[in-house]
This record gives C-alpha cells, structure tokens and sequence, in this order.
C-alpha cells in the first residue's frame, strides 16, 4: 500500500508541480511541433511515457555507478543517451513486428521522439534527484501525462491567439512564447510558491 | 541513381545568425536557454557546448549520415552529441570549474535538442561537409549571440552584476525563474522581427516589392 501511494504522489508531483514544460522547461520545441498535430498528441505522449519509464527501469541499476563519479556531468547523460539508444531499437522492431500499419505512420518521426529534450530530461531529473525505483517509475509516467497536457494547454491557447488581433512583430513564435511564459507563471503560483524578494 | 549534395550558399549560411536564428526566429532551443541560462557565465558556457556539439554532429551527417540505415540516423547522432559532451566539458571548465554544477542537466540536454537530430537528419544530410559545417557554426554563433544577450539582461536585473562582478543593486531577482526566461526570449523575438521589418523594407522598396523572401 505505501509503494502504490508513493508512486501516485510522485506522479502528480511530476504532472502538476514539476511539470516537465511549465516547471522545467523541458521538451518545448518537441512540444511547438505537436502543438500543430492535435490527432498525434496521444500517440505521441504514450511513446514519452514508454521511453521515459523504460529507460528509468534500464539506467536504474547502471546510474549509481555514474553519478558519483567525477566527470558526471558528461558520463551520465552518455549512459542515458546509450539505455535510450537501446529502447529506441525495441521499440523499432516493436512496433515494426506487432502494428505494422500505425509503423506507416510513425515511422522516421520515432527516433525524435525517442531521442528529445523531453526523454532525456525525464530520466535525468529522477536520477538527479536520487529516487528510488518505485518513486523514478511514477515519475516518468507522471512527466509523460505532464508533457501531454501541457500540449493540449498550449495548443488551445495558441490555436486561440490564431483568432486574435496580435501585434505584427509578436505573431508567430514571440507570442507563444509569452504565453508560455505566463502560463508557466500561473503554474509557478497555483503550486504555492512565492516569487523571491 | 546519383545524388548531389547542396553547395555551400555563404548567404544562407549568414542568415542563421539572425535572420533565421535558432532561438528566435525557428523556435529552436528555448528551454535550456529559459531555464539554464540566468547569468553570463551559463550563456557563454551553453554556446560553447552548443557550438562543441553542433558543428561535429552536422558535419557528420553530411559524410556519413546518407551511408546509415535511415532508422539508426537518429540514434547516431544523439550518441555522437553525447560524445562531444566531452570536450565540451573541459572547455567550459577553464572559464569556471562549477559551471556545470550551476547550469544542472540544461547543458546535456542540447545533446538531443533538435538541431543535432532533426536538422542533420532532414537537412545536412543533403548538404556537402562545407555547407554543413558553415551552417553549424552559424547556427552556434546565432545562439550564441541569443544566450549572452539573455544571461547578460537576467544577471544584471536579477543579480546586478555582470560575469560575476558586483555593478549595480539587484532590483529583481525573479527574473532568473523559468518563466521569465520564456517571457524574455518572447520579447527578444519580437524585437528581432521588428529589426528585420526595418531592414528588409528599405531593400524592398526599389524592387516594387515583387522580390520574394
């Protein structure tokens, strides 16, 4: 019963209070594409939350001999650039053998998915932070749905700023990300925190 | 069948630092540089790591990249950035022993950020080692001129001192939080829009507007 509640705390926190785009900023020019593709988001966030977990579970063991090291500001993210190398090949073949029609279609867009600000980040904040297996799995499942909501936030928002009367010079990206940045502020303060004086 | 690869276009290359920067203009990059670049020490040591991994992995595409599997190119290139983290590391480390320690996971990040694995994938492929390696550097140089004027501003405002060196009284502290960050490069983009509608109108003007961009 604790593992279940632990894993359901450390899934809400990485949704809501250290959500992977509004709190860390991680994963937004993945995010800006997907944004354009409302109909990809779900298969999209499935996928983070498969390499996010799997690759957790993968460099668990492998990431105590690393992060203690000296030069562990380069060997870590090259060891969970290699754990994501080797379910970015499962996941290939994976999807390639058991739906080789939705293989069609996501085809030469499965390696950026795999390999994204998002991905890596979503391991290397959990190992970051030294949590334990049961805490890194409701994590990166957690950050996955952090990451899907946070595009379908987005995407409503700027599909709404589209209809809008916006300076000439603030259309395009400078709007979005000011919006971004506000929406990022409103997360910043619906999670308690007060801005430093 | 044949294939020939683009030829280096010294013009476009230019354009990329800033006309199509790769923070302000594409898009590219923003959160390493929203969340990890508060001051101006993180900016130069993210444009050195991104100059470091860049470059090689462009360069790369361009001769090796087409004699890959398509399905393993992405890979590739994540692991070849992840090796040029590398030196990268130790250069950063001359100007500062613990910048990596204050920049946190933001500087590995730019390793799979999506220059290295989109770009080399849909574009430097097609391109010859020079036009890709013209290209990486002014893609470095554009983010470059983008995380020094942002670490600058946030330092100044947020700590009121400049590469460390106490100037002024800190005003605004909050200015270093992520949010910030976005709101900032949002008006840095707007600025950069207003700078090229300047310039492109006078250039414009005798040709009757009829010239494309």
């Amino acid at each position: 019963m604790t593992y279940i509640f632990q894993f359901f705390t450390m899934m809400l926190t990485a949704v809501f209070a250290e959500n992977l785009i509004f709190t860390r900023a991680l994963g937004t020019s993945w995010m800006f594409y997907l944004v354009k593709r409302p109909k990809e988001v779900v298969k999209y966030t499935l996928l983070l939350i498969c390499v996010t977990t799997l690759s957790g579970l993968i460099g668990y063991p492998i990431r105590g001999l690393v992060y203690d090291h000296e030069y562990r500001h380069f060997l870590v993210p090259m060891v969970y650039i290699g754990v994501m190398a080797l379910v970015y090949i499962a996941v290939y073949f994976f999807i390639k053998k058991v739906f080789p029609n939705e293989f069609e279609n996501i085809g030469m867009n499965l390696g950026v998915a795999v390999f994204n600000c998002a991905a890596l980040g979503g391991l290397l904040v959990p190992a970051g932070e030294r949590l334990d297996l049961i805490s890194t799995l409701g994590y990166g499942i957690g950050m996955g749905l952090g990451f899907g909501i946070a595009v379908v936030v987005m995407g409503y928002g700027i599909t709404r700023l589209e209809y809008c009367r916006v300076p000439k010079i603030f259309r395009g990206v400078p709007i979005a990300l000011i919006y971004l940045g506000l929406l990022s502020l409103a997360f910043y303060g619906l999670i308690g925190h007060q801005l430093p004086t | 069948m044949t294939e020939t690869k683009e030829k280096l276009n010294l013009k476009e290359s230019l354009a990329y630092i800033f006309f199509r920067n790769p923070v302000l203009v594409l898009g590219l990059v923003i959160g390493q540089l929203a969340a990890g670049d508060t001051n101006l020490q993180n900016g130069a040591a993210l444009s050195v790591t991104y100059f470091f991994i860049v470059v090689p992995v462009l360069v790369f595409a361009s001769v090796i990249g087409k004699k890959l599997p398509e399905w393993l190119r992405p890979m590739c290139y994540a692991l070849v950035s992840a090796v040029m983290l590398i030196p990268a590391y130790f250069v950063c480390g001359t100007f500062s022993a613990t910048i990596y320690d204050s920049m946190g996971i933001y500087p590995a990040l730019l390793a799979v950020s999506t220059v290295p694995i989109v770009y080399s994938s849909k574009f430097a492929e097609k391109q010859n080692p020079v036009t890709a390696l013209m290209n990486g550097v002014c893609l470095a140089i554009g983010f470059a001129l983008t995380a020094i004027i942002l670490g600058a501003a946030r330092e100044f405002f947020g700590s009121g001192s400049l590469w460390g060196i106490k100037i002024a009284e800190a005003a605004f502290p909050a200015v270093k939080l992520p949010f910030w960050g976005f709101i900032l490069l949002g008006f840095m983009a707007a600025i950069a829009n207003l700078i090229k509608d300047l310039i492109k109108k006078p250039e414009e003007a005798p040709a009757g507007g009829e010239e494309k961009a």
